[in-house]
């Protein structure tokens, strides 16, 4: 598959530059807020993870701060930087994936509470470091918040089938699934009202199935098309089954069906994008 | 024409922009539900006709009837089934009297559902609209403007409400989880990452007083202020506050 190989190459280059535009501003603000407690350790950090970085990936050059604190497993980046960093890639996964993903439940309360702990020490800081602190916090909630609104307006969409299927329902907080099964409840109230009601009996269902299969409570399309990029070399891997597999290194990215790479996406293999 | 009503009920459906809704068409829903409702009593008076028709043609044979009509999806194609059953028998005339109603019968079922979908997606893409005009006024069913709330329907407000409740009441449990002493924001605008600390706003409306972290900030018409993006954000989306120089 030598044309796509190289498909992928390119894309590779022109979407990590896109990713590091869209990731700048929280690198930028990691770093900053990094190197007022403790400079010199970071510093000395990503310089050695620069030069470990080159040598494990020569064809990669760009998005090298980003791979610095995804990769980084020497435990020297403080906790705050790995729930945020897992967040983001959450956050970005939850986004572009046609069905609803794993709660991170833990992730976004120890963010909070790091939160808490920020808000609370801002008020004994000079009014200039309180207000860079205070632009993290905001864009820490930002993200809370982002993530958690992207859920509830996947739940919206198909909340009848999430809350059927077992596996979908695990998925959800608890907090999600009241929300699903209000939202069920409500909209299901609202066409009654509005005009289901007036129908003869037999047309008053909204699960039923058609002779031929068809159902009339929409599932999420798992073979819709998502570009993903390679977190762990993954080795040879089947595409499709007619095809010769392809080799997934780390940085190449693909555009694919959902469903084909949905396993490796919950080992944590790959990041939708 | 059969299912004409249905499709202008579609039709409207689509004509659904983002800022603009045409008013709920109670008169077209009547008139779709009408039509649902005549075409089951022609259905179930056909149906009633076949099978004294078909046991007719069977007198004498197997005392074989068609379940009730409590499978509506499965009820055409049974008929077909028993119905080539007994094809061979000599009455080609009741024969073909039987298959006219039967074409008939699934006819006017394709129609009902059909007429279903239509209504369906009706409420659906109107109930979508509602719910994202409802994020841009953060979630306050009261500030939806007299302009708008005039062409939706009853059930339709009731819905809004009912929707705006369903969502505090999440808020309020993650907030509490999350953030007892803290606020999420929850509604502020979640498209874009906030870039500034502060913003210049003008003031559009009068907004009063209001009671940011610096103190009280008189919000009159006409002034200028330089304010911490989250107190003021809310007031800009509802257009009461103008953002100058948004980068």
């Amino acid at each position: 598959m030598d044309t796509q190989d190289s498909f992928s190459g390119a894309l590779d280059s022109n979407l990590g530059l896109y990713d590091d535009a869209a990731t700048s501003n929280f690198e930028a603000r990691l770093e900053a807020s990094d190197s007022m407690d403790v400079e010199p350790e970071v510093a000395s950090t990503s310089v050695r993870i620069h030069a470990t970085f080159g040598v494990e990936d020569e064809d990669v050059e760009l998005g090298i701060d980003k791979e610095a604190h995804e990769d980084d497993e020497d435990d020297e980046e403080d906790v705050a930087e790995d729930d945020l960093s897992l967040l983001m890639r959450s956050w970005v996964n939850e986004r572009s994936s046609p069905e609803i993903l794993e709660y991170e439940g833990a992730t976004i309360e120890n963010l909070m509470e790091l939160v808490d702990f920020q808000t609370q020490k801002m008020a004994t800081q000079q009014a200039a470091l309180a207000n860079i602190l205070r632009m993290d916090v905001d864009r820490v909630k930002y993200l809370v918040r982002s993530y958690l609104r992207t859920r509830l307006s996947k739940i919206e969409e198909h909340a009848r089938h999430y809350i059927k299927e077992t596996m979908y329902r695990e998925r959800l907080s608890q907090n999600e699934l009241e929300y699903a099964k209000g939202y069920v409840e409500l909209e299901e109230r609202h066409v009654r009202r509005s005009f289901l009601d007036q129908l003869p009996p037999h047309l008053r269902g909204l699960e039923d199935v058609t002779a031929e299969g068809l159902e009339m409570v929409p599932k999420p399309d798992l073979d819709a098309a998502v570009f993903c990029r390679v977190r762990a070399t993954v080795g040879e891997f089947q595409f499709e089954p007619s095809e010769a597999p392809i080799v997934m290194r780390r940085n190449n990215i693909f555009i694919t069906r959902y469903s084909i790479i949905r396993n490796l996406l919950e080992d944590g293999k790959v990041e939708l994008i | 024409m059969l299912g004409d009503e249905a499709f202008r009920l579609a039709k409207e459906a689509k004509d659904i922009a983002a800022d603009h809704i045409p008013a709920y068409n109670e008169e077209q829903v009547r008139l779709v539900t009408q039509e649902t409702r005549y075409l089951w009593t022609r259905i179930e008076e056909m149906i009633a006709s076949l099978n004294t028709a078909v046991a007719d043609q069977q007198r004498g044979g197997s005392s074989q009837t068609y379940p009730g009509s409590s499978q509506p999806y499965g009820l055409p194609n049974q008929q077909k089934q028993s119905q080539s059953q007994t094809a061979n028998t000599q009455q080609s005339a009741a024969q073909a009297e039987i298959e006219n109603t039967n074409a008939q019968t699934a006819l006017y079922f394709l129609t009902l559902n059909r007429n279903k979908r239509c209504l369906l997606a009706y409420h659906h893409r109107r109930a979508q609209f509602l719910r994202s005009l409802l994020w841009t006024l953060h979630l306050a069913s009261s500030m939806i403007p007299a302009s708008l709330s005039l062409r939706l329907s009853s059930e339709e407000q009731s819905y809004a409400r009912d929707y705006a409740r369903l969502n505090s009441t999440y808020r309020d449990a993650i907030e509490n989880q999350l953030c007892p002493s803290d606020s999420l924001n929850w509604t502020a605008d979640g498209e874009l990452p906030p870039r500034d600390l502060f913003i210049e706003v003008r003031v559009i409306k009068d907004c009063g007083e209001i009671v940011t972290e610096n103190g009280v900030v008189n919000l009159q018409a006409g002034t200028q202020h330089y304010l911490h993006r989250s107190d003021v954000e809310h007031l800009v989306t509802i257009g009461y506050l103008e953002h100058v120089n948004p980068s």
